[in-house]
């Protein structure tokens, strides 16, 4: 107890960069009542995500799903958000450092700031944000859905001050403000200031610096995105012409390829290329040609196999197994030629394009770097920080917390999983603080009030380009009730939603429509926001016109339009007929349930206990320590033998972690906060109440029937494999060949997904045979060599050593056949163009994982979970939400998720117990009024509620006058409706979905047929 | 490190290298000039090719300079590196080498000046196989050519019609 409250001493964790991973730390650290300071050198928030003209798998932008709850007044006052920042001194060590802090000035005063553009129009030197096509000048807006929503000067860029600071209407311009300097106290520090994008100038063979038309990524994205210096239209910087052939070109600046380049993979560039391509064909011109030339295909995350192949097959997206060695324009010529040549033929192909884009990788930042060595973080030759094999979020300095690219090159998701683990080990250093809490807003008559409606339509112009949005607000206008109607446009900018409030309030709005995307995220940040100026949460209805208007009826705008003004007039229908409710306070349950005791279960279920937290550990089999019982050591030398002992020892041991090993969930009711777990221990059963829950249940090694798997001896899996150099080594010490394949089981019809870790794992075994053995000859097979990240440079060491990689296609798999005493495996290679016949000592198949369907489908019955088509358990959210569960108060962590190596899983187990912390840190909790209520009058007690009911909650009570009638406890009811449904004399409804008013919505969808 | 292309330009520029083209004002030979990839692609990219344009336009005349295409960063490896050259498969390394070949030929430069020796026994060994009409010649003949310092013994892979051009100390021959 000494321990924690003397590193609990100092209350705040400073969040160095305010990109999505640094949003994502400081929120789950707000969220978790915990002081915060968010600093950005930039002037508003976002970071690289806001340049991006869309994100894989979905395709589409979704930064308003987290952009809003950076607003000020969201948090609880925990968070405190400073731009133009940068940390110019940092002394004192974990639990107690001070930071030097400084502001450059702004030169807008952001109160006053309408952000009307006058500046900017009265100097049209200045121009809004696109990196590398555009220049930086004085007034500058990084891009139209900045937070804070004011413009920035750079001073020393200005010639006219006096003529500028006359300009704003609102005296806004302080020409002379001075930058800020200031101490904060901090527990603990994250790191989350992003990566440098390589740039490809001095590779002049690829003609970036002296050819308009060969652009990066990145600006690739600007030229797609509706914000960039086109204007969202796809042309090409030479000539302005929409090109017809684009080629992008991998791996530059990544795999050690070129001057200056990292060896490591950046781990993004392959989605991201897919992405960009599809993207072109989808939303441009299905008859462009996009082509990418390739290394290796790197779609090793989660479903990301399926994305490849949509790819492929969906949107005739061309992949070249190439590594091209030029691109020209020659003299008088208008496109670009690549110069390349493939495996098939070895012969030079020269083609033509109109743009080449460069997929240029992470490094890291100079200006990170500088803060990295002042804190006296190791750091790896490249720049980038060392962490630990364990731990991918510690650096070597004790209350240093590194995530996102800062960390290495990576997709958004493992940033966000990143994001919320630095919070959790970095909210342990600090303590909770409490404040008040606000007062529910009363429930007031004028709510019910004649209903005055407003229609918010808060389209993403670049989101829905088939909806014409001028037209709807018309169309909203003219529905009768409705008072006013208005386009939003900056739904990602929590600070342009007082211009909402203004006109709800001028209107004596008290009903709220809002027109935008899907009501999952959007029903819940509009509460908040509207709540201040009173209206009631359950007067506000969405209409989901993006999904189910802009992006099923993409191609055809006339459809898509007539369809959004229905889902429009049908939401205002609803909304008319529903009736203002209140929430109520109930206490919360402060305990955690984990689910499966392996490595990530147990790290899950320490982090929760080390942060006060008492945790139930389920564990079904009698031992803890999941897969990875199997496994010795990882590819960089960690011992999981001795993580797992260690893991075991604390766990056991923790006061607050209680143990069930051989135990199953039998039962489960309750809603967040308040659940009910029931459980079947050793067969006995025992209720225990929990406020969150985190699904760590693991995963199933592969045992397909392929390549001789079981029948002989000479054929083994990975696991096996390493096992066998592990207690054998003389055996391995007499092998002369070893074969490895891979992806046996994984990327094909049955389990369509890549693994993700074999790869390496297949590495780790090569290396470690020939460690024993430096004379064994050891081929690996694969498909697409996935090492990603640092995994890339062991693959570089597996090479040069002498491992041989051979490439098969799917069409053309290697055969393996008992031969005595040996397993003969015949290959075609490639490169020689001929079959090879290898006498192998050892085959080691590359089995991968699958999920563990069958527990999968049992717990997600019992929980109501959903799960993936290959039986992983699905997120909320793929890209923003990678931890959270479509259900409140549930989080996945671990092989659950999807298959991923050790370091991984530990990664997204914090991650998973800093998500339920921001659960678990209300005393309190709001209950919804989404319940079902019985008029006792009607009911009959026929029993249909109570037999109906999935969770047990309807009793018959007698009430004063001695009859006995339904009764539904709100605080138990799921609000599912499904009695509401069945009761023969309606006498249950379900409040906020009840009978009067889905009819409105549906007379209203169906007013001309009755008619 | 440094490539030496830098060294000479610059003490070319600097006068301190006292080269001259005017002994092929008259002769009017002309020259191509072959991009050394692990100098010029690999390492340092365009401005040394420059470098490397320019230390040769002061030793021949510049109006006497025909490139090839592609070029400087872009140009085409000549098939001898990577101990290509020491390891056997002649045939596959001649066969590789002829796409340099023509790119050469198609110039119809006397000479092909090359930078590096690698480059130089690949060049000149397709010019003799594929049965070529140019001569290779590396840099640093021509830069003691244009010097008057090249002495007799030095000009084994010079042409005969530069066999006799300034000769040092024409006496050393024997």
């Amino acid at each position: 107890m000494q321990k924690k409250t003397k590193l609990q001493s100092n209350g705040s964790v400073l969040v160095v960069g305010g990109g999505l991973g640094g949003i994502r730390a400081a929120l789950d650290l707000a969220e978790a009542r915990k002081d915060v300071i968010l600093v950005d050198k930039a002037p508003c928030i976002g970071g690289l995500m806001t340049q991006l003209d869309r994100t894989f798998p979905t395709n589409n932008c979704d930064l308003c799903t987290v952009a809003p709850f950076t607003a000020k007044d969201s948090r609880g006052g925990h968070l405190d958000m400073r731009g133009l920042t940068t940390v110019t001194a940092v002394k004192g060590k974990e639990g107690n450092f001070t930071v030097s802090l400084m502001t450059a000035p702004r030169f807008v005063n952001v109160e006053k700031c309408t952000a009307c553009g006058e500046c900017q129009r009265k100097y049209p030197e200045c121009v809004s944000f696109a990196p590398g096509l555009d220049p930086r000048a004085p007034t500058c807006m990084r891009y139209p859905k900045a937070t804070p929503y004011a413009y920035v000067i750079d001073m020393a860029k200005c010639a006219d001050k006096e003529g500028l600071k006359q300009c704003c209407p609102v005296g806004a311009i302080e020409t002379d403000a001075l930058p800020k300097v200031e101490e904060a106290q901090c527990g603990s520090i994250i790191l989350a200031a992003g990566a440098a994008l390589f740039d490809p100038s001095h590779l002049d063979y690829f003609g970036y610096a002296a050819q308009p038309d060969v652009v990066t990524s990145l600006e690739y994205e600007r030229i797609l995105s509706a914000s960039g210096p086109t204007g969202g239209k796809l042309l090409r910087p030479s000539n302005g012409q929409p090109p017809k052939k684009v080629a992008w070109i991998q791996c530059v600046g990544s795999r050690g390829l070129q001057k200056g380049a990292g060896a490591y993979c950046s781990s993004a560039c392959c989605m991201f290329a897919l992405k960009e391509a599809m993207v072109t064909r989808e939303r441009f011109d299905s008859e462009i040609e996009t082509t990418i030339f390739y290394m290796d295909m790197r779609a090793f995350g989660k479903d990301y196999e399926k994305y490849l192949n949509r790819a492929k097959e969906q949107y005739g997206v061309r992949l070249v197994h190439s590594r091209p060695h030029d691109v020209l324009r020659p003299v008088g010529m208008d496109k670009l030629q690549i110069l390349y040549t493939v495996d098939e033929a070895p012969k030079h192909i020269t083609e033509e394009f109109d743009m080449v884009v460069l997929s240029t990788g992470f490094k890291m930042n100079e200006d990170v770097k500088k803060l990295a060595e002042d804190l006296a973080v190791e750091l790896y030759a490249d720049g980038f920080p060392k962490t630990d094999c364990f731990n991918a979020v510690a650096t070597s300095v004790p209350g240093v917390y590194v995530c996102g690219t800062l960390q290495g090159g990576k997709d958004i998701p493992e940033t966000m999983t990143q994001a919320s683990a630095a919070s959790c080990l970095a909210g342990a250093k600090v303590a909770v603080t409490p404040r008040p809490k606000a007062e529910l807003p009363a429930v007031t008559p004028e709510c019910a009030g004649s209903p005055r409606v407003g229609v918010l339509v808060t389209l993403c112009d670049h989101e829905s380009t088939a909806l014409d949005t001028t037209a709807l607000v018309e169309y909203a206008k003219s529905i009768p009730h409705v008072v006013c109607a208005a386009a939003f446009e900056a739904a990602c900018d929590p600070s342009s939603f007082d211009a909402v409030k203004a006109a709800i309030l001028a209107n004596g709005v008290n009903r709220v429509v809002v027109a935008g995307s899907s009501p999952r995220y959007e029903l819940e940040k509009y509460q908040a926001m509207l709540a201040p100026v009173g209206i009631n949460k359950y007067l506000i209805e969405v209409a989901n016109i993006r999904e189910q208007a802009a992006w099923v009826h993409a191609g055809e705008p006339a459809a898509a339009n007539a369809k959004a003004k229905q889902l429009v007039a049908m939401a205002v229908a609803g909304v008319m007929a529903a009736k203002p409710l209140a929430d109520h306070v109930v206490p919360a349950n402060k305990n955690a349930l984990v689910v499966g005791g392996g490595v990530t279960g147990m790290t899950a279920a320490l982090e929760l206990a080390g942060q006060g937290a008492k945790v139930c550990l389920v564990e079904k089999t009698a031992e803890l320590g999941g897969v990875a019982r199997n496994l010795v050591k990882t590819i960089e030398g960690g011992d999981v033998q001795a993580l797992i002992a260690d893991l075991v020892e604390k766990t056991t041991s923790h006061p607050n972690i209680k143990v069930f090993t051989a135990t199953e969930i039998v039962d489960h009711s309750g809603q967040v906060g308040l659940f009910r777990t029931g459980l079947s221990v050793n067969g006995a059963y025992k209720e225990i109440e929990h406020g969150a829950t985190i699904l760590a249940t693991g995963a199933t090694p592969n045992q397909p029937q392929a390549f001789l798997l079981g029948e002989n001896s000479r054929v083994c899996t990975q696991l096996d494999l390493q096992k066998v150099v592990n207690e054998q080594p003389k055996e391995v010490k007499k092998w002369k060949n070893v074969v490895m394949i891979q992806c046996v089981g994984s990327r094909d019809a049955d389990n369509p997904n890549c693994s993700r870790l074999c790869c390496q794992s297949s590495i780790k075994n090569a290396l470690a045979i020939l460690k024993e053995n430096p004379n064994a000859r050891i081929f690996v097979l694969y498909r697409d060599l996935r090492t990603y990240g640092r995994f890339e440079e062991y693959y570089q060491k597996a090479r040069e050593l002498g491992v041989i990689f051979v490439r098969y296609s799917v069409d053309n798999p290697p055969k393996v056949e008992a031969a005595g005493h040996y397993a003969n495996v015949t290959f075609t290679d490639v490169i020689m163009g001929r079959q090879v016949v290898v006498s192998a000592d050892c085959v080691g198949l590359s089995t991968g994982f699958v999920a563990s369907r069958k527990s999968n489908e049992a717990l997600a019955k019992v929980f109501g979970l959903p799960l993936t088509d290959d039986g992983y358990f699905a997120e909320m959210h793929v890209k923003l939400r990678p931890v959270d569960m479509d259900k409140a108060g549930f989080f996945v962590a671990g092989c659950a998720h999807s298959p991923k190596v050790i370091a991984e899983n530990l990664t997204q187990a914090r991650a998973a117990a800093s998500r339920a912390m921001t659960v678990l840190a209300n005393d309190t909790l709001v209950q919804e009024a989404k319940f079902a209520h019985v008029d006792r009058a009607r009911c009959a007690a026929c029993l249909v509620c109570v037999r109906a009911c999935p969770f047990d909650v309807p009793q018959i009570t007698v009430d004063d006058k001695g009859l006995g009638r339904s009764y539904i406890d709100p605080v138990k009811c799921h609000g599912c409706g499904t009695c509401a449904a069945e009761c023969p004399a309606k006498a249950i409804q379900l409040n906020q979905f009840e009978d009067v008013q889905i009819l409105s919505s549906l007379d209203q969808l169906l007013a001309k047929v009755n008619a | 490190m440094k490539s030496i292309y830098e060294y000479y330009a610059k003490w070319i520029r600097e006068g301190k290298l006292k080269v001259s083209s005017d002994w092929n004002k008259e002769r009017k030979v002309k020259f191509t000039i072959q991009d050394p990839c692990q100098i010029v692609r690999k390492t340092f990219g365009d401005p040394i090719a420059d470098d490397l344009r320019y230390v040769i336009g002061k030793v021949v005349g510049e109006e006497n300079i025909i490139e090839m295409t592609p070029n400087k960063s872009n140009n085409y490896c000549c098939g001898g590196g990577g101990g290509f050259l020491q390891s056997g498969f002649t045939e596959a390394r001649r066969a590789y080498g002829k796409v340099k070949f023509d790119q050469i030929m198609e110039t119809g430069a006397d000479y092909c000046i090359t930078g590096c020796h690698n480059c130089h026994a690949q060049v000149h060994d397709i010019g003799h196989h594929f049965g070529g009409h140019y001569s290779t010649v590396h840099i640093w003949t021509l830069i003691c050519l244009s010097l008057g310092v090249l002495g007799p013994n030095e000009r084994a892979y010079l042409g005969d019609d530069l066999k006799d051009v300034n000769v040092f100390h024409p006496e050393s021959e024997h």
